[in-house]
């Protein structure tokens, strides 16, 4: 099964019409690849993929700026 | 529920002005995305500010990125707590008193300056005077540093806005006005009344703890929601003087002048979308939206609203400002709003007073921005007695 960050990565991939080269220690807002508004729904996709409730402490800039810090605060802590 | 398609998405639909009439018009909540959600009729939108579950916080937000905790962007306790501590430099007194004092010197500076004038640039050339005036005499700015607090602030106002504009400029911006503001709570200069001072005497009474940070987080909040909204609003209130066509005079009787007031602020809110956040799975008006989805409110639409408004579009002095939502409702609604109806009253009345005329020669009919929006490619000719 895929991991939950590579789905992720597929869908921060679908936002864009061109590919993307997403690093995993891209920022994703300053780089742009979420505006403002999709890096609030990014959270709705990583709960969802994490499979249940996110505990609010993790919702952070620093914990959701870069897939290896999201990877971290969430998918390895579960 | 399926998405509504939008052509190129939602970020191309809420650049639009007038997003809200691109939706179905059979119902008021409207999923644009996964996570986004647009509500757009009066009732519909006023449930939703009201709603206990749909909240104002969001770490991931803009604006609480780039501000740090703020009024604008907390909820419950310590919402009400930064609300505490604006409450008393907004008050009816102190607004009696700023009418006497404060607003009559900035609003016959201003009315001198446009006398006689035709602009093609008003809201940049004009428009920001008397607000930044009021907002830096209350908040405890030296008058001297107003127009670097324009400069600096002005770019400042698409943090707040959709699509939201978040550069190293925009980050610079915050940090240097973080910092003037920290040098002038140091200096305290206003004799106990002004926002910072009364922020330092009572911050740490009645259960209110804030930060050193929260303290400047707030201030320019205030500073950003006190002169970036009337600036935009005043270029719209000179637009629909210049648009009209009746007798200026009219408008010297204050129930004539108010009721304008009211109709040019159902039309042209500044502040056209909020945008909030689901805390929890929950409903409006019956359709599901689920946790941590944004929802963005259309004021604009919510104003325009036929069900509410016979002939939403047309301006129409004398009718019941009931329904009519410029300043929100529910917790975050507007503190600011008797101050700045003050203000737009006395400016009316002394332009009135002073020129016989004022006319839009111009108009390109192009609206800028969701939360600070005005008219912006228009020309206007402010006409005297003696011409
Ligand atoms: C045309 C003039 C104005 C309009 C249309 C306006 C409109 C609004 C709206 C719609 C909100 C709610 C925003 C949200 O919930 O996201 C708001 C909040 C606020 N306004 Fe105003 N405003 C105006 C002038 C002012 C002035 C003159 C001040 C202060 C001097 C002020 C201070 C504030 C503050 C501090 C908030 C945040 C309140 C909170 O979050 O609890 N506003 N305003």
């Amino acid at each position: 099964m895929e991991s939950k960050l590579a789905s992720l990565r597929k869908w921060l991939d679908g936002l864009h019409d061109e590919p993307l080269e997403i690093q995993d220690d891209t920022d994703l807002i300053q780089s742009g690849v979420v505006t403002s508004l999709q890096f609030v729904q990014m959270v709705i996709e990583i709960e969802r993929l994490h499979g249940r409730k996110l505990d609010p402490g993790v919702i952070t800039v620093e914990s959701m700026r870069t897939l290896k810090a999201i990877d971290a605060a969430v998918f390895q802590d579960a | 529920m399926s998405a509504v398609a939008t052509a190129g998405g939602p970020a191309a639909l809420l650049a639009k002005p007038y997003w809200y009439r691109e939706l179905p018009a059979e119902t008021d909540v409207h999923r644009l995305d996964d996570g986004l959600f647009a509500v757009t009729g009066n009732a519909a939108v006023q449930e939703a500010l009201t709603h206990p579950q749909i909240v104002a916080e969001h770490p991931l937000k803009a604006s609480s990125r780039a501000f740090g905790p703020n009024v604008l962007d907390a909820d419950g306790p310590s919402h009400r707590a930064f609300r505490r501590l604006l409450a008393p430099i907004l008050s009816a007194g102190r607004i009696a008193e700023y009418k006497r004092t404060l607003m009559p010197e900035l609003i016959d500076a201003l009315v001198d300056s446009v006398a006689g004038v035709e602009t093609d640039d008003f809201h940049h050339r004009f428009a920001h005077r008397v607000p930044y005036g009021i907002v830096c005499a209350i908040l405890g700015v030296d008058a001297s540093l107003q127009d670097r607090f324009h400069e600096l602030t002005r770019p400042l106002a698409r943090l707040l806005d959709f699509p939201t504009e978040e550069t190293e400029q925009t980050h610079a911006n915050v940090a240097e006005l973080l910092r003037l503001i920290e040098a002038q709570r140091g200096a305290m200069t206003a004799g106990g009344r002004s926002l910072l001072e009364t922020i330092e005497r009572t911050r740490d009474e009645k259960g209110i703890s804030l930060t050193d940070d929260e303290v400047r987080s707030t201030a320019l909040l205030f500073f950003l929601a006190g002169t970036e909204t009337s600036s935009a609003f005043i270029t719209s209130l000179v637009y629909c003087l210049g648009r009209g066509i009746f007798d200026l005079a009219e408008l010297g009787d204050e129930a004539v002048r108010e009721s304008f007031i009211d109709e040019a602020m159902r039309l042209y809110p500044p502040v056209r979308t909020i945008v909030r956040f689901a805390g929890d799975d929950l409903l409006v008006r019956g359709v599901p939206v689920p946790r941590h989805a944004a929802v963005l409110a259309s004021i604009a639409g919510a104003n325009r609203d036929p069900r509410v408004f016979e002939h939403p579009d047309r301006f129409q002095i004398g009718r019941s400002p009931r329904g009519s939502i410029p300043f929100a409702v529910g917790a975050h609604a507007c503190p600011g709003a008797m101050l700045a109806k003050a203000e737009f009253s006395l400016l009316v009345d002394r332009l009135v007073a002073r020129c016989t005329d004022i006319v839009v020669v111009r108009d390109g009919t192009r609206m800028e921005s969701q939360s600070f929006s005005h008219p912006a490619d228009f020309s206007v000719e402010f006409r005297t007695k003696q011409k």
